[in-house]
């Protein structure tokens, strides 16, 4: 033995595992490692062991139970994944190995699987519906940018929303890449939300949440359960701006609307102000110009109305000018007039009268008549009675001509000069004159003395 | 149409409203004194969305979560 081995410090292996055991944690506490998985077991203890392989080497790895990861689904043999933890030993087999604390999925086959996984999960549950798309306003008041402050992104929407309709913009910082990303980003969506419209804390009503263009793993904060479920339950519409056009991630089926860049979500977040003002110039002739046309037509109305007013009034002036004349006549005409009308009236009164008149005229002729009725049947009694008187006298004549035959036979008659009878001495001698009938005549006597 | 207080309204409920009355305005069937009233709140509506789009201005803030205590924010303007 030289020297120099003599001087040399002896370990036990187990103090040599020792020292190289602090050596291998205090130079790898965190480390980040691409590999292919190889054999993969899970015993009962629940911890994962696994092999991480590359064409040459092979890392031991384990996942211990009590470690809460995420993703550990595609913890499968053959895929490729990038497993983050810090290295340690295994004395007992003389081992290094990696102490898993989180593995993601590298390659983009492996990503590509696992998102068409969790697409579909969330479809089945209906995150993606139509229907849970809320309206973004019009025109917001406050937007709230969900970004890295140092990145392009939050520039280029602050630039487009300056040109088209400066707004009030409020950022809340997150990183958009890498480890912990996923739960500031969440954080940040449901702290939005949980602020009160008030100007202490103003809250936004309208969110754009987005990042830059990347490789699918750099974007892959965006396709988390964690983010997407967060933009689901957001009451505040959202408006997801994630990378280039090409590339989409799962925020973008859950947002409100997908901005295929973060300037395209500016120009779907604002109107443009000077369009605005074009309409509402625009909608100030429009509102003017129908009252003013009304308004023209009602004074052009007047205007005819007034014209046929005067018109009117012209008309009218003939007409006034003979009432004028007509009035100062007036009392004339209603003098002759009533004049006309009292002949008239008088004519009929003494039509009346005459009337009654005829009444009294018609009474008295009617006595009359009566009275002539009286007179004519006691006429006709009395002729009647005359014609009965001649008749009996006719008989007493017949029967006196009788006499005139005792005449003949020497008898003779005194009359008076009336050619009455006189029967005896004493009518005799009150005449001088007396007339004797003789059957052949009369002859007369005169009275001289009474024997 | 449920009268809103003009003041209270946003920009675009001010703005459709005025088309509504823009509307029934050109269509010609307004009786001449509701023109009057409807030519009254739309000049009303016109100024007040004039006035959203002047006092349209840019201000930009950031919200910074304290360390110490969970849920405490500020809000800087930046």
């Amino acid at each position: 033995m030289t020297d120099e081995l003599t001087n040399l410090k002896e370990f036990s292996v187990s103090e040599i595992s020792g020292v190289v055991k602090r050596h291998v944690e205090d130079g790898f506490p965190l480390v980040k490692v691409r590999g292919e998985l190889g054999r993969v077991s899970r015993p009962a203890s629940g911890h994962i062991y696994f092999d991480l392989k590359d064409d040459r080497s092979v890392l031991a790895s384990i996942i211990w139970r009590t470690t809460k990861i995420i993703q550990s689904e595609f913890v499968e043999e053959g895929s490729e994944i990038i497993a983050v933890g810090k290295l340690t030993t295994f004395s007992g087999q003389s081992r290094y190995q990696l102490i898993v604390s989180n593995i993601f999925p590298a390659g983009t086959g492996a990503l590509m699987a696992m998102l068409d996984k969790r697409k579909e999960q969330f479809l089945k549950e209906g995150l993606f519906e139509k229907d849970k798309k809320k309206p973004l306003p019009f025109l917001p008041e406050i937007i709230g940018v969900v970004t890295s402050e140092t990145g392009a992104v939050f520039k280029d929407i602050l630039h487009r929303l300056r040109e088209r309709f400066p707004r009030r913009v409020i950022i809340w910082p997150v990183p958009v890449q890498g480890e912990g990303s996923a739960e500031k980003i969440t954080e940040a969506i449901t702290g939005f939300n949980l602020l009160l419209k008030s100007s202490k804390s103003p809250r936004p009503d309208l969110l754009i949440v987005g990042r830059g263009g990347g490789s699918l793993e750099d974007l892959w904060c965006f396709n988390e359960e964690i983010v997407v479920r967060a933009v689901a339950q957001s009451d505040i519409p959202i408006i997801s701006a994630v990378g280039h056009e090409t590339d989409t991630t799962l925020i973008d089926y859950v947002a409100d609307v997908r901005a295929p860049t973060p300037t395209a979500a500016a120009e779907i977040a604002v109107p443009e102000l000077k369009n605005l003002l074009s309409k509402i110039d625009d909608f100030g002739g429009r509102l003017k110009r129908p009252v003013f046309l009304r308004l023209e037509n009602i004074r052009k109305n007047m205007t005819h109305i007034k014209k046929s007013m005067e018109n009117v009034k012209y008309i009218l002036s003939e007409h006034i000018q003979r009432f004028d004349i007509l009035i100062v006549r007036f009392p004339n005409i209603l003098r002759i007039y009533l004049q006309k009308k009292k002949e008239q009236l008088f004519q009929m009164r003494v039509a009346v009268l005459d009337l009654d008149f005829v009444k009294r005229d018609l009474k008295t002729k009617h006595r009359l008549l009566k009275d002539l009725g009286k007179v004519l049947n006691q006429r006709i009694e009395a002729v009647h009675k005359s014609k009965n008187n001649m008749l009996f006298s006719h008989s007493r004549l017949h029967d006196s001509l009788s006499y005139k035959r005792t005449l003949s036979r020497g008898y003779a008659i005194v009359r008076d000069k009336n050619m009455k009878l006189v029967r005896n001495k004493d009518g005799a001698v009150k005449e001088k004159h007396l007339h004797i009938e003789f059957d052949e005549g009369f002859i007369a006597v005169e009275v001289k003395e009474t024997e | 149409m449920g009268k809103l207080e003009i003041a209270d309204m946003n920009f675009e409920e001010a703005l459709q409203e005025l088309e509504i009355i823009i509307e029934k305005l050109e269509s010609g069937e307004v009786p001449l004194e509701e023109t009057i009233t409807l030519y009254d709140r739309g000049s009303e509506l016109k100024k007040h969305c004039e006035l959203k789009l002047q006092s349209a201005e840019e201000k930009i803030q950031r919200i910074s979560l304290s360390q110490k205590a969970s849920g405490d924010l500020k809000i800087e303007d930046v």
